[in-house]
């Protein structure tokens, strides 16, 4: 006991000389154990990957765009050339990332970020050196107080390398995991990408987690579904709170129309003395309801742009969930929003990849969003007077009694721009003719048309 | 039909032939003519040579691809909306910084350019450079800006078939047109 009131007097006395005397020695220390780490890291994970030009610029962007929310300047990305699926970060800013973490996350942009976001909050809180000096214990502070007055030697610097590497390679604390989360969180926000990104990087490591398919340190971080559990408590921060604006939406309802019109939305309760809808489709293709929703009691239904998807709330055994069914009938996903709480007003929002929805519970309508194909839902306000009409591109439209409309802006995801075009570079593919066959000529078609292209 | 009539009948076939042979400079290959190719957005026309073909399955809204018929022969020409260069040496030097860092391409190396070039009456930059992908490439660049459009036209060709190819780029090139006949 006596030993660790020591070490925290050390260490704030330590912090306190280091920041107030001599604040760039202590940077110094962290610059040159980190540099140290790194080259022994990159050796032990197949060096620094090469990856195709697009690929690496696209991750630059990401990563610039997330150190110049912090206001960092000192960091480096480097790209570990494996496919054992990792990332980690060292004292002094320097970021990994391996090519395997890179091809699970995909062209998900928001995933990437919310990885990267996570290492730099790392960086930032200085877990690293706290781990290090927590490791190394009193005789470390003895040694780095020098540093106050003294450039490191060679051997103080191995050594804390060492134990750096260490601590990198059976990850951080709980606490300092679960704090990274939190902080990527904010960063993403600062930085113009989705909050939740960090969610649906980490629920992917929840899946591979059990078939351990990922690295050491995911694997000794908090359980992925803890971390989950904690982050989707905080994302709707990052949804600021209704707003009131003088117009309502260009279009009015919430998605009832089928924009390739074949189904109607029919309310089978319309005409009997049932308090709540209860909806089908009709087919006017085939002139008939469509089967698949034959035996459900539905609340409401809503098509997402372009048709592809029909989401229905359904009101099943005594609790309210969302369904989407493709255009065929199958049930293509099951959100379980749970108790026995209505669901109504679905709403997509205009990319079609978010739905919004009111669950009416005890104290009234809450508002809340979930994600398509990821696992991210949440409660964002309770509107007790309002009900939501429109999901456009600058956010989600509500009405309350008295015919005043409401806004709640989603957070702003920016799309990840190169700040210059680079032109691509092709290789010529092998034909692949079957033997023996001839190659055809097929003639170039005239083509003529107007536009511009990718606008 | 006496001798002087005959000799009337063959030159006048003669010339018959030649002309048409003129006129249709149909390939050994494939038997087909050049075809003037006009691009999507009414920006260009050129003569695509018989025997090239049209990628339409690599093809995109903002790129288009034809392969010619010998060695590696590869034709590419990039669209760039909303270009922020006025200039397309600076669009070129700008582009050969990226190609030349070291997360650029594989094996780098600038032959000549950027060189300015007058491409059918418009100010274009051109480059040659070579680089290392599945074998050893070499490419002839060019970087032009039409209406804040950037527009690269690129000639691919294995490093080792190169200078034979490239007079056919050249000879597509020189076909090149910014009015495009509608």
């Amino acid at each position: 006991m006596k030993a660790l009131l020591l070490f925290l007097a050390g260490m704030v006395l330590l912090a306190a000389a280091a920041s107030a005397a001599e604040p760039a020695a202590f940077s110094r220390f962290e610059k040159a154990v980190g540099e140290s780490a790194k080259a022994q890291l990159m050796a032990a994970y197949g060096g620094e990957a090469r990856i195709s030009m697009h690929e690496y610029l696209r991750l630059k962007a990401i990563f610039d765009r997330l150190v110049s929310a912090v206001n960092g300047s000192e960091y480096s990305l480097i790209i570990l050339d494996t496919y054992e699926i990792n990332a980690f970060s060292l004292p002094g800013g320097y970021i990994f990332i391996t090519k395997g973490l890179l091809r699970l996350a995909g062209d998900d942009d928001q995933r990437i970020a919310g990885v990267l976001a996570h290492e730099i909050a790392h960086v930032v809180n200085k877990h690293g050196m706290t781990a290090l000096l927590r490791r190394l214990g009193l005789s470390v502070l003895m040694e780095v107080s020098k540093l106050v007055l003294e450039v490191p030697t060679t051997q103080e610097v191995q050594t804390a390398t060492q134990a750096l590497i260490d601590v990198v390679q059976s990850g951080y604390s709980r606490e300092a995991e679960l704090e990274a989360d939190q902080d990527a969180q904010k960063y993403l926000a600062m930085a113009g990408f989705d909050p939740s990104g960090v969610i649906h990087i980490l629920s992917d490591l929840q899946e591979l987690s059990r078939a351990q398919e990922v690295g050491a340190i995911f694997r000794s971080h908090p359980d992925p579904a803890v971390r989950v559990q904690q982050l989707l408590a905080t994302v709707g921060d990052y949804w600021p709170d209704p707003q009131r604006i003088a117009e309502g939406p260009l279009t009015a309802g919430h998605d009832q129309a089928d924009p390739l019109n074949r189904f109607l939305i029919v309310n089978r309760n319309e005409n009997s003395e049932r308090p709540l809808p209860s909806y089908t489709l009709y087919d006017q293709q085939n002139k008939d309801y469509v089967s698949w929703l034959k035996d459900l009691t539905v609340n409401d239904l809503a098509f997402a742009p372009g048709g592809a998807l029909i989401a229905g709330a359904v009101w099943e055994k005594g609790k309210g969930d969302i369904w989407f069914w493709n255009r065929q009938g199958s049930v293509v996903e099951r959100w379980n929003i749970g108790g026995a709480n209505q669901i109504s007003n679905l709403c997509f929002d205009p990319r079609g990849t978010r739905l919004a929805f009111q669950v009416t519970g005890r104290d009234g309508p809450e508002v809340w969003i979930g994600y398509l194909g990821e696992i991210t839902r949440l409660r964002l306000h309770l509107m007790p007077n309002a009900e939501i009409i429109a999901w456009e591109e600058m956010g989600i439209i509500l009405q309350d009694s008295t015919g005043a409309y409401y806004l709640i802006a989603a957070p702003k995801s920016e799309p990840v721009k190169l700040s210059e075009p680079i032109p691509r570079v092709i290789e010529r593919k092998q034909r692949l003719a079957p033997q023996g066959s001839q190659d055809i000529t097929v003639e170039p078609i005239r083509m003529i048309g107007p536009g511009n292209p990718g606008l | 039909m006496d001798l002087r009539r005959g000799l009337l009948l063959f030159a006048v076939l003669c010339i018959l032939t030649t002309a048409v042979k003129a006129e249709s400079p149909a390939d050994t290959a494939g038997g087909v003519a050049d075809v003037e190719y006009s691009d999507l957005y009414g920006l260009f026309q050129l003569m695509i040579p018989s025997g090239w073909i049209y990628q339409a399955g690599e093809s995109s809204a903002c790129l288009l691809v034809f392969y010619g018929p010998e060695h590696e022969q590869l034709l590419y020409i990039e669209y760039f909306p909303e270009l922020t260069f006025t200039d397309p040496m600076e669009f070129a030097a700008s582009v050969l910084n990226h190609y030349g860092a070291a997360y650029g391409l594989n094996g780098f190396e600038l032959i000549s350019g950027p060189t300015l070039i007058d491409l059918a009456g418009l100010k274009a930059a051109q480059v040659e450079y070579n680089y290392v992908g599945k074998k050893e490439w070499t490419e002839c660049r060019i970087f032009a800006i039409i209406d804040q459009m950037g527009l690269t036209i690129t000639f691919s060709e294995a490093s080792e078939y190169y200078s034979d190819s490239k007079a056919q780029f050249d000879s597509i090139l020189a076909s090149l047109s910014w009015e495009v006949s509608k």
